[in-house]
């Protein structure tokens, strides 16, 4: 991919590629750590997440679609997102949690007690096959049939996954009485 | 939870929303993820970010014509040998204090009451800590609302005869009460004839006199004449507290020839530092907030090579009110011993009559030549074009 040369050092001019870079981190970048918090709900993983997505991105610019760069950073930052969570599944099932969902990040402790978080943890308390669809629908907008290509699935086995997540939030009585008007 | 899909629907959507935004990503990330994607993509970039910084921090080559520097250089050197050979030291009754005296380095051990040196390391009266992210900031202190410190142990009691010698030289008596007034930079200086022969003893209790009184010598020389060595000079720093018996110390030895004092009252210096280091940390603690919210690589450079030149400022105001403190903690003594014979000043000329009637004609003949020199000097050009009339003239003349 060819470059423009920079100048010395007080006359710089910026790259091209680096400024649409610094444009897609400043629009898209908390979209992507909150997404990668939602899907792993760990902080530093979800940095990690956020930090590699626009590494690769800035690497292969020469190949991105035209048009609205976002479904494809989201797309680079889930697939990076669920292969950290293969690997934790596999720590985990080679630790023998028995916790349904695994453990719940201890920062998350850290903003208990307001509605926004009472309705992260509602999100937590879901196994991770029910969880990240949800984040992917409804926090990336994502459809359907993407979903199914990112995560190897059938597209009726995410609608089917998407129903199942909603009826556990819809039952989940934090959450209801979070969301529940005064 | 409402009951049609589609409410459902856009409910979770809500729900999934506000809970995404419990969570806030780094203030720092978007930085360090620009810094990793150039640097990975780059390797060569790293070097570029890091000289982009260094030469923010670095002072900027002035534009402009490069003669006008020249010039400018010039001018002070010529300045400063003007003030060097027309000045003499400063008379008694003042002290000059710029910001940038270069003060003289100890060569002894520091007392109890010395300052770290500037550059140590530590700063007196500035705390730095880091704030709830991490980002240092400092809080000041000021080093002259401290208490006054404490008077240096005297081991000598407080006699009649000291408490008359601190009124005559119009210094505190040792064991008075320290003066809660405005911070002071004291000096004095006191030259004493001692016996013949004794020089050798009294330069030793001379020099003993610093570290009893809770200082140290900071200089020290002596000369021979005829052979051996029979005038030197001191300079010791004592307590402020301790200088009256540190003077009635040094005239001791012998006969006191000549003791002069001084006090400087520097308050106005030390409110002006204060003023200063106040605004230099406003500053800072601006140009943090600034770095924070800075989105770009760009931005940031830019904050950080200023916030690098604040920080500089506060350090060299911190080591000026550091040297300051210790003007004002320490006072200055310069004292000079020597035997009758020997004088004060260069010793007298051994020289017979004939001898020195031929260094004078030297002198006279360096004196003549010198003048001529001058005369030259002056007329020269006059000379010159006188020259070229004439040889215009002469060369028409010839023409005609």
């Amino acid at each position: 991919m060819n470059r423009p040369g920079t100048g010395g050092v007080d006359t710089v001019v910026p790259d091209v590629a680096v400024t649409e870079l610094e444009e897609w981190v400043a629009r898209h970048q908390p979209v992507v750590y909150r997404a990668a918090r939602l899907i792993l709900r760990d902080g530093p993983a979800a940095e990690d997440v956020a930090q590699e997505t626009f590494v690769r991105a800035f690497r292969a610019a020469g190949r991105r679609p035209v048009g609205d760069p976002a479904p494809w950073l989201y797309r680079i930052a889930v697939n990076l997102a669920l292969n950290r969570l293969r690997s934790r599944r596999r720590e985990e099932a080679a630790l023998a949690r028995l916790e349904p969902g695994g453990a719940v990040d201890p920062e998350d402790a850290a903003v208990a007690g307001t509605t926004r978080s009472e309705v992260a943890e509602a999100l937590g308390r879901l196994p991770d096959r029910l969880r990240v669809p949800v984040v992917l629908r409804y926090y990336l907008d994502l459809p359907e049939r993407e979903i199914a290509a990112v995560l190897g699935i059938r597209p009726g086995t995410t609608k089917s996954r998407l129903h199942q997540a909603r009826r556990l939030l819809a039952a989940d009585a934090t959450l209801v009485a979070a969301t529940e008007e005064p | 939870m409402p009951s049609t899909p589609d409410a459902e629907e856009l409910e979770l959507r809500r729900a999934v929303e506000t809970a995404a935004l419990a969570y806030e990503p780094p203030a720092d990330l978007a930085e360090r993820t620009l810094a990793l994607a150039l640097v990975t993509a780059d390797p060569s970039r790293a070097d570029r970010v890091r000289a982009r910084l260094d030469a923010r921090r670095a002072p900027r080559p002035r534009t402009g014509a490069p003669w006008l520097g020249l010039a400018g250089v010039a001018a002070g050197v010529a300045l400063a040998v003007a003030v060097g050979l027309g000045s003499d030291a400063p008379p008694a009754d003042e002290v000059a204090f710029p910001a940038t005296t270069v003060f003289p380095t100890t060569t002894a051990g520091p007392t109890t009451n010395a300052v770290p040196a500037a550059g140590s390391g530590t700063s007196v009266g500035v705390d730095v800590a880091p704030d709830g992210d991490g980002v240092q900031s400092i809080h000041q202190r000021s080093a002259f609302d401290e208490a006054p410190p404490a008077a240096a142990p005297s081991p000598a009691p407080v006699t009649g005869a000291a408490r008359k010698e601190a009124a005559d030289v119009g210094v505190p008596a040792v064991g008075a009460p320290a003066a809660t007034g405005p911070p002071v930079v004291r000096t004095a200086t006191v030259e004493v004839r001692v016996a013949t022969g004794r020089f050798e003893q009294r330069w030793r209790e001379a020099d003993a006199v610093a570290a009893r009184r809770g200082g140290f010598v900071t200089e020290s020389s002596a000369e021979q004449v005829r052979g051996r060595l029979a005038r030197g000079t001191l300079t010791l720093r004592v307590p402020a507290a301790s200088l009256a018996a540190a003077l009635g110390d040094l005239r001791a030895l012998g006969t006191p020839v000549r003791v002069s004092t001084s006090a400087t009252d520097v308050s106005g210096q030390v409110v002006d530092f204060d003023a200063r280091l106040r605004a230099a940390q406003v500053n800072e603690a601006q140009l943090l907030d600034l770095l924070r919210q800075s989105r770009t690589v760009q931005d940031g450079l830019v904050v950080r090579a200023r916030l690098a030149d604040v920080r500089a400022e506060i350090e060299g105001l911190d080591g000026q009110r550091a040297r300051l403190r210790d003007q004002v903690d320490l006072a200055t003594i310069t004292a000079t011993v020597y035997e009758a014979t020997a004088g004060p000043g260069p010793p007298a000329s051994t020289d017979g009559r004939l001898a020195r009637s031929w260094h004078r004609a030297g002198d006279a003949a360096a004196a003549a030549v010198g003048g001529m020199l001058v005369v030259a000097g002056w007329t020269g050009p006059f000379v010159l074009l006188a020259a070229g009339a004439l040889t215009v003239l002469h060369l028409r003349r010839r023409l005609r």
